[in-house]
């Protein structure tokens, strides 16, 4: 086995059952080139614990209790995002569908030489660069594509995971690489890039009226143009939104289903 | 006579329906026209084209066209009366009806006499003659008795077409159940987990595939069988519940069943779909313990079982899945309408699931 000098990969085990998580510490035992960084029970511990972490790669089961497998990716900013190979004990018709080398995935009970094939296959793409087999991107696109748009969103607070139903968002803001989300209650701050998060949302509903804003459609009550083509969007709760004249397609949209 | 299919709403039916009926009631005109054929070369010397005598006899019946349904639909009227309202209106729409066809068939012959060269005295004499009131009231009877006739059978039919239905959806019941029990991803979870225990607890290991082979066999030797004892029941829940547990630590459960209900007839794999439930959609995020609890009690008609669970609970937007689904068909093909399954959110936390079905003892 060749010495690995460079930092060990950092690995994130995610699996319900406890046993499940022992088998791949069993497996990971015999690899000193890889650093077991922690082992999660649900995506919502992922979610709350990611950053922190930072792994390079995730071994992620499917069927969990709360979200599964597909609903964490989800969840997640592409930047974020580790390799992933999905251990299941039976979802590998839903794996199978993504696009070849994007994910891998391995079978319960896990047969160790495709596991040490799998773990190959993420070794010689981290010496490679991350571009060559279809980045993070790709996949949640795929994920994306799979699961239609988003229903709710798994927020990690101070301390706690919160669900914020789609529905309930009234606007939301750009903010770096987070976003902010106005609910009636709250304004909560969750970590995906306005751009990506656009794409998991039902365009027809949630419209881009700029740059760094998306707007709830079912909330407006009023639209007034302004200077230079721009607008201005006016919600039931009484918040003023500057639309671009660039997204006015956007605004166009809404009208035509208005009148 | 065969009725012809009742009217249905298609139009090219109701033509070939009407069709048939102007068929049938050639029949008796046209017996009529081959007897009055025999007659007059017998007993006249006059010459009638065998056209025009088939023109005067064969539509003698026609009316009964416009009267058979008229028949079928008083008759599927007066079905449910007592048998003196029925015969009562039969009678009077039997005197009725023929009263109309024979008051038709005088006209008919006066004006399209069979030998015009008679007079009129002679006709009338002959049209007296060939008018048979009781063949009015055999002419009704026999409409009325085929189109009960019909009924039956479409009645026959359509009950055989149900059970038929029912012993398919039984059937597809009793697969989904083999499916739910052989879950594949209980079964890959559970061969994972032996996997891991061969080498950190054998003695473990050992243990799970005696249980796995325990489950196995419970659920091959239950397939050929609708019911069990309770007490069977719960044996086989309990296997399947020890496997669970060794997957989740965090789960527990106490069974409470008084040795008198033990030997009561239970839906055999009712329990363990349920349990599934729990494991499935009742477990926290935080692998926190949850516990389960069965309960049952009988009364002089009823048992009625009790698991209920302190997990997470119905979250909102719930509904019932395939499982859930499943069970209440098998209840309702095994007791109809006697059999109860409700779900309900238990307090503080988790979830409640009873099933009610008749008392019945083990035979």
């Amino acid at each position: 086995m060749s010495e690995h000098r460079s930092a060990p990969l950092r690995v994130l085990v995610v699996d319900d059952e406890v046993l499940a998580r022992r088998a791949l510490g069993q497996l990971l035992e015999n690899r000193p080139e890889c650093q077991v960084v922690a082992e999660c029970s649900s995506g919502e511990e992922v979610i709350a614990g990611l950053s922190e972490w930072q792994p390079d790669l995730m071994f992620l089961d499917i069927q969990m209790p709360g979200m599964d497998g597909f609903e964490l990716l989800d969840n997640l900013d592409p930047a974020d995002l580790p390799s992933v190979i999905f251990v299941t004990a039976y979802d590998q018709y839903a794996v199978r569908a993504f696009q070849a080398n994007a994910v891998d995935y391995l079978l319960k009970p896990v047969d160790e030489k495709l596991f040490d094939q799998a773990l190959g296959k993420v070794l010689d793409r981290r010496q490679q660069g991350p571009e060559r087999h279809g980045g993070p991107e790709s996949v949640l696109a795929e994920v994306r594509e799979r699961r239609g748009p988003t229903e709710r969103l798994v927020v990690k607070g101070a301390g706690r995971i919160v669900l914020v139903p789609v529905p309930d968002i009234r606007w939301i803001e750009a903010a770096g690489n987070y976003v902010q989300l106005h609910t009636a209650e709250s304004t909560v701050l969750y970590r995906q890039a306005l751009t990506h998060l656009e794409k998991r949302l039902d365009p027809h509903q949630f419209l881009r009226i700029h740059r760094s804003l998306i707007v709830n459609s079912e909330q407006i009550r009023e639209i007034e143009p302004t200077a230079k083509g721009d607008f201005a969007v006016l919600l039931h709760d009484g918040t003023r939104l500057h639309g671009s004249r660039r997204q006015r397609h956007a605004l166009q949209l809404l009208l035509d289903r208005w009148t | 006579m065969t009725e012809p299919e009742a009217v249905s709403d298609s139009p090219s039916s109701r033509i070939s329906w009407w069709f048939l009926l102007l068929v049938i009631w050639t029949v008796p005109g046209g017996l009529s026209a081959v007897q009055e054929n025999l007659y007059l070369e017998l007993r006249t010397e006059a010459e009638v084209s065998s056209l025009s005598l088939a023109v005067r006899t064969l539509p003698t019946w026609w009316p009964w066209i416009l009267g058979t349904p008229v028949v079928i639909a008083l008759g599927r009227r007066l079905r449910s009366r007592s048998r003196l309202a029925r015969g009562t209106g039969h009678l009077v729409a039997a005197a009725i009806l023929g009263a109309a066809h024979l008051f038709w068939l005088a006209a008919f012959r006066t004006w399209f006499p069979i030998l015009y060269d008679f007079s009129l005295a002679v006709r009338w004499e002959q049209l007296l003659w060939s008018l048979h009131p009781f063949m009015e009231l055999i002419a009704y009877g026999v409409v009325l008795m085929a189109s009960r006739l019909h009924d039956t059978r479409r009645e026959m039919d359509q009950r055989r077409l149900q059970f038929s239905q029912l012993r398919e959806e039984m059937a597809v019941a009793g697969v989904q159940a083999l499916r739910m029990q052989l879950q594949p991803h209980f079964l890959f979870n559970t061969l994972n987990s032996i996997s891991v225990l061969v080498k950190d607890n054998p003695d473990g290991a050992r243990a799970m595939i005696q249980g796995l082979s325990a489950l196995l066999r419970d659920t091959l030797d239950s397939m050929d069988q609708e019911e069990r004892t309770l007490e069977e029941e719960i044996d086989g829940f309990q296997t399947y519940w020890d496997l669970m547990k060794i997957r989740y630590p965090q789960l527990s459960c106490s069974v409470d069943v008084p040795s008198d209900v033990q030997n009561l007839d239970v839906p055999v794999m009712l329990l363990q779909p349920l349990a599934e439930n729990v494991v499935r959609h009742g477990l926290p995020t935080r692998e926190e313990p949850v516990r389960l609890t069965l309960r049952a009690e009988a009364s002089d008609e009823k048992l009625r079982l009790t698991m209920s669970d302190d997990g997470t609970g119905l979250v909102g937007g719930w509904k019932e899945g395939v499982g859930l689904r499943n069970t209440r068909s098998r209840l309702k093909s095994l007791y109809g309408e006697d059999a109860v399954l409700s779900v309900a959110p238990r307090l503080p936390r988790g979830t409640t699931v009873q099933i009610e079905i008749p008392r019945e003892i083990a035979g």
